[in-house]
């Protein structure tokens, strides 16, 4: 048995068998022992071991942009991927990943989830930067301009009045948000 | 049963005033939802929630490629206006005519047209100015308004651009031109049809 798809263990070497692992270093230093078919759904990964001749199965990849936090998310995804992948090999069971994929982004915040997109971004996950983007989407959908302004993280560089020219021209598009 | 009908009849030769679009009350046989339009040109509201604080810091800003190629491409329109209004970059990235273009036909597939895109490349903002003008029409909640005075526009075509739908499906869409300078048409009443006489009405 495999572990259970919501785990999201990492360094537990014990219980592997004789899948081989492939090591991966967070930006700050933890180690992640993962099995090979989910890190290879990690393209920078993928890439990395197909151009190097010279890697080994001790290579520790560092990966300085992701967070151990990340991560973790990150091979949640991908791990509960892969089983699915594996029970069923011709066609994914959809409405099973759509309800583990909805029950995954509940329980992010905003800052995960935006977190989680520049790492997957970084990671080369287009799959999964693609379902986030889309998640963080519908969360900035029909939000004030505040909300999204404070959602992406950006700095209000308008002078007032350009700003009021602005909120002028698309009036149409305020009325009625919904509170932040 | 609720069809909804979104419309927008276009002028077109544009002489006129730059961004006109007319959009009339179609009228409703039973109980078919349709949209009555206006003109939604110059509102002078002020702004009303003209705050600039309450803003938290946040840990990780996205880079604008990612923004730019991953999120703006899947916002609506009025979460893309939104989205212009946080900053000038952010203006300058919501403000590519393929993202609006985009929004517009998939809420109105009968633009896909070149006639109409003709037309709408005419717009001061292209499609962000057709799809804001013709906003008020997808709302059928809120009242118009202003009415349409027809006789102040001296079109010398409309284009009428109606898509049906039933139950979210599509299930007509059509473009129409009409001419508006003969004595025909100035001496008739206002009526547009969609489908040629022998034509049906196919369900998908």
């Amino acid at each position: 048995m495999s572990s259970s798809i919501a785990s999201s263990s990492s360094s537990s070497s014990s219980s592997s068998k004789k899948e081989k692992k492939i090591s991966l270093k967070t930006s700050d230093g933890e180690v992640f022992e993962v099995e090979e078919p989910v890190a290879m759904q990690l393209e920078i990964v993928r890439s990395f071991f197909a151009d190097n001749e010279d890697v080994t199965e001790q290579t520790v990849m560092p990966l300085p942009n992701v967070s151990t936090a990340a991560m973790h998310g990150i091979l949640e995804y991908c791990r509960a991927h892969e089983e699915f992948r594996r029970r069923m090999p011709e066609a994914a069971p959809e409405e099973e990943v759509r309800a583990f994929e909805a029950g995954y982004v509940d329980r992010k915040s905003n800052e995960e989830l935006k977190e989680m997109i520049l790492a997957a971004n970084y990671l080369n996950i287009s799959k999964l930067l693609d379902f986030l983007t889309g998640v963080a989407a519908k969360r900035i959908e029909n939000k004030s301009v505040e909300y999204v302004r404070a959602f992406f993280g950006v700095e209000n560089d308008f002078t007032p009045e350009e700003e009021a020219n602005l909120r002028r021209e698309y009036e149409w598009a305020f009325e009625g948000v919904d509170e932040d | 049963m609720a069809f909804d009908c979104r419309c927008n009849l276009t002028t077109s030769k544009l002489p006129i005033k730059s961004s006109t679009k007319l959009c009339c009350p179609l009228s409703s046989p039973s109980d078919n939802k349709m949209s009555s339009c206006s003109t939604s040109s110059s509102t002078t509201k002020t702004a009303d929630h003209a705050s600039s604080g309450a803003t938290t810091t946040t840990i990780s800003a996205f880079h604008p490629d990612i923004i730019q190629t991953h999120i703006l491409t899947r916002l609506d329109g009025p979460t893309l206006a939104a989205a212009a209004c946080t900053s000038s970059q952010l203006q300058a990235l919501s403000s590519d005519d393929k993202l609006w273009q985009e929004i517009c036909t998939a809420t109105w597939p009968s633009i896909n047209d070149l006639r109409v895109s003709q037309v709408i490349s005419t717009f001061p903002a292209g499609h962000r100015s057709f799809f804001s003008d013709s906003f008020p029409v997808l709302d059928h909640r809120r009242p118009s308004k202003q009415s349409v005075n027809c006789y102040s526009l001296l079109s010398t075509e409309l284009i009428s651009c109606v898509d049906i739908y039933y139950k979210d499906a599509l299930i007509l869409s059509k473009t129409r031109e009409t001419e508006t300078e003969t004595g025909w048409f100035l001496c008739s009443p206002f009526r547009v049809d969609l489908l040629d006489p022998k034509e049906s009405f196919r369900r998908r």
